[in-house]
């Protein structure tokens, strides 16, 4: 008797790790299926930051009621807006030099009948809780997917930084950032890209014992082969489209039920590859050994500069998107002098995508023959 | 009745659970992912400016331009809780950044010196820099508004000519929105070194 109430409360303790690091608005919990028995589940911390908006400060995924809570993230967060100007000016550092934080929502932004709830005081995140299209189909068998998704507007100057995380119920996690209001006044039709680079200090199982693989997808002839080099030391590296260039990154103990290592894999959503004069910018990824000061995408080349090793270490790996504008007339029309209108939003992204993190299909009812 | 080997135990969990119930009742439940406290800020900006490093490099005038959270992991999972701060000098070209571990003890961990595109403008510069443009009275005729209902934002301008107004970081180039539109002629370029407007110039 006594063992089982210590052995409860150990679990207990244990448990709260998880969860008990902030306290509302800040946290968010969600357990998926929406009003169904229960089979995975989030826990969030959230907190909206002067510079770098809204910022994921923990992210835990349980993927059954039976399994432990993984940390997922430490710290979530954009690292930089760079938004060069095709003529070679203006380039603007958005959130180091712009960033005004984040832009006061209200019920249209976040209608209840999307799912949304507004967090903040002043409300300046959106939670929405909806569906989120198929998860698989095998004919008549369908499973649809659902996810929890925080977004807020990071407020610099003439635009509106959308930063939007998404939690699923099937374990991933997608990063978008999109670019939207008023283009840059007297210069409306000037073409020019939006660069958001995110600092994501993924955590699995612990902070210590964490490594990445660069992988790649090679043809020749016929065949195919998916290299993967270990990244050894704090680097820049290059996103091949004809390479399917990700990043795979893992914990040294962190094993699925079947012995196979348990891993997230960094999967770009992109249009393009930038390449601006300015050294940030020359490198896709980038993947640095864990320092809580070091924040600042424009700062990476002196980050990787003395070339720590970050093999079996506690790393943070970032990753460089782009929305290429081109300005058109859906932007809006000059009115009397007055440019009127709105610039629709244009995303990037990423996927962050659990591998051998399940034992088995998730969201789907094994039934056996 | 006989009690039970585990009486002494649960007898201390109900103490405990009744005193975190009313210690959550008489203040806000305080986490370690919270976002800074007031008193937190206030620990933070003054051990900055009472160091002797920092009053050396920063002086009396240094304004505060942000204070974040930031969590610094500590042994295992634990969180440490920290203080990032940046500080500006207007009468100079550059700021100075500080990290402050808030516990057990407060302490500067980091110091250092950031330039001056770096230290980012603030709301008070933009307001700052709106009034001095209202001041005008020519700005103010061509404005032909009543600037109530106006929203002014802005672009910090930089040259890299030392003899230009605007080397010194301090230049501010204004537009001004009414509601979901920006007002047409009404950009301005204030230097808020020299508190005055300059000659209608591009931000490119």
């Amino acid at each position: 008797m006594k063992r089982v109430i210590l052995g409860a409360l150990f679990v207990l303790l244990l448990s709260n790790t998880a969860w008990a690091q902030c306290s509302a608005p800040y946290f968010v919990e969600q357990a998926f299926p929406v009003g169904g028995a229960e089979e995975t589940r989030w826990r969030i911390c959230w907190q909206s930051q002067g510079k770098h908006g809204l910022v994921i400060t923990a992210a835990f995924f349980r993927k059954s009621p039976s399994s432990p809570f993984l940390r997922v993230f430490w710290d979530a967060r954009l690292g930089e807006i760079f938004v060069p100007y095709h003529p070679g000016s203006p380039r603007f550092l958005d959130l180091s030099t712009y960033s005004q934080g984040l832009v006061t929502l209200n019920k249209a932004h976040c209608p209840a009948s999307a799912g949304g709830t507004l967090l903040g005081s002043p409300p300046v995140v959106c939670k929405e809780v909806h569906d989120r299209g198929l998860a698989w189909m095998n004919d008549a068998h369908v499973r649809r997917g659902q996810e929890v998704v925080l977004w807020g507007t990071i407020d610099a100057y003439n635009y509106n930084n959308v930063v939007l995380w998404s939690f699923r119920d099937d374990g991933a996690v997608e990063g978008r950032y999109g670019a939207t209001a008023l283009n840059l006044p007297g210069s409306e039709s000037v073409t020019h890209m939006h660069t958001p680079i995110w600092r994501l200090d993924i955590d699995l199982d612990g902070f210590q014992g964490d490594s990445v693989h660069h992988v790649s997808h090679i043809e020749s002839g016929a065949s195919a082969t998916d290299p993967s080099t270990l990244v050894s030391k704090e680097t820049g590296l290059e996103w091949k489209a004809d390479e399917f260039t990700t990043l795979h990154v893992h914990d040294s103990a962190l094993k699925n039920a079947h012995g196979q290592a348990s891993m997230y894999h960094l999967m770009p959503l992109r249009w393009g590859r930038p390449r601006h004069q300015e050294g940030f910018s020359k490198s896709d990824f980038w993947v640095t050994l864990y320092k809580g000061s070091e924040l600042w995408a424009k700062d990476l080349p002196a980050y990787i500069s003395n070339g720590e090793n970050v093999a079996n270490a506690d790393v943070v790996v970032w990753y460089m998107g782009a929305v290429h504008h081109l300005p058109r007339a859906e932007d809006g029309e000059s009115v009397n002098g007055t440019f009127r209108g709105a610039a629709h939003l244009m995303w990037t992204g990423w996927l962050l995508k659990p591998h051998n993190l399940f034992d088995r299909t998730p969201l789907f009812e094994r039934r056996d023959p | 009745m006989a009690k039970s080997p585990l009486f002494p135990v649960l007898v201390f969990l109900a103490i405990t659970a009744s005193q975190a119930v009313s210690t959550a009742m008489a203040q806000p439940p305080r986490q370690p992912l919270d976002p800074l406290t007031a008193a937190e800020r206030a620990t933070a900006e003054k051990l900055v400016r009472s160091d002797q490093r920092a009053r050396e490099y920063l002086g009396d005038a240094a304004t505060l331009v942000s204070i974040e959270f930031l969590a610094v992991k500590g042994l295992k999972d634990e969180v440490v809780r920290h203080a990032d701060l940046l500080f500006s000098r207007p009468d100079t070209e550059f700021g100075a950044r500080a990290i402050v571990r808030l516990t057990p003890t407060p302490s500067i961990v980091e110091f250092t010196r950031v330039d001056r595109k770096s230290v980012p403008m603030t709301a008070n510069d933009i307001q700052e820099a709106w009034k001095i443009a209202l001041a005008d009275p020519a700005y103010r005729a061509r404005l032909k508004r009543d600037p109530g209902t106006l929203k002014p934002e802005a672009l910090r301008m930089y040259t890299e000519d030392p003899k230009d107004p605007c080397f010194s970081g301090r230049c501010f180039y204004l537009i001004v929105r009414d509601g979901d539109y920006y007002v047409s002629n009404a950009s301005v370029t204030v230097d808020l070194a020299t508190k005055r407007i300059l000659p209608e110039r591009s931000p490119k």
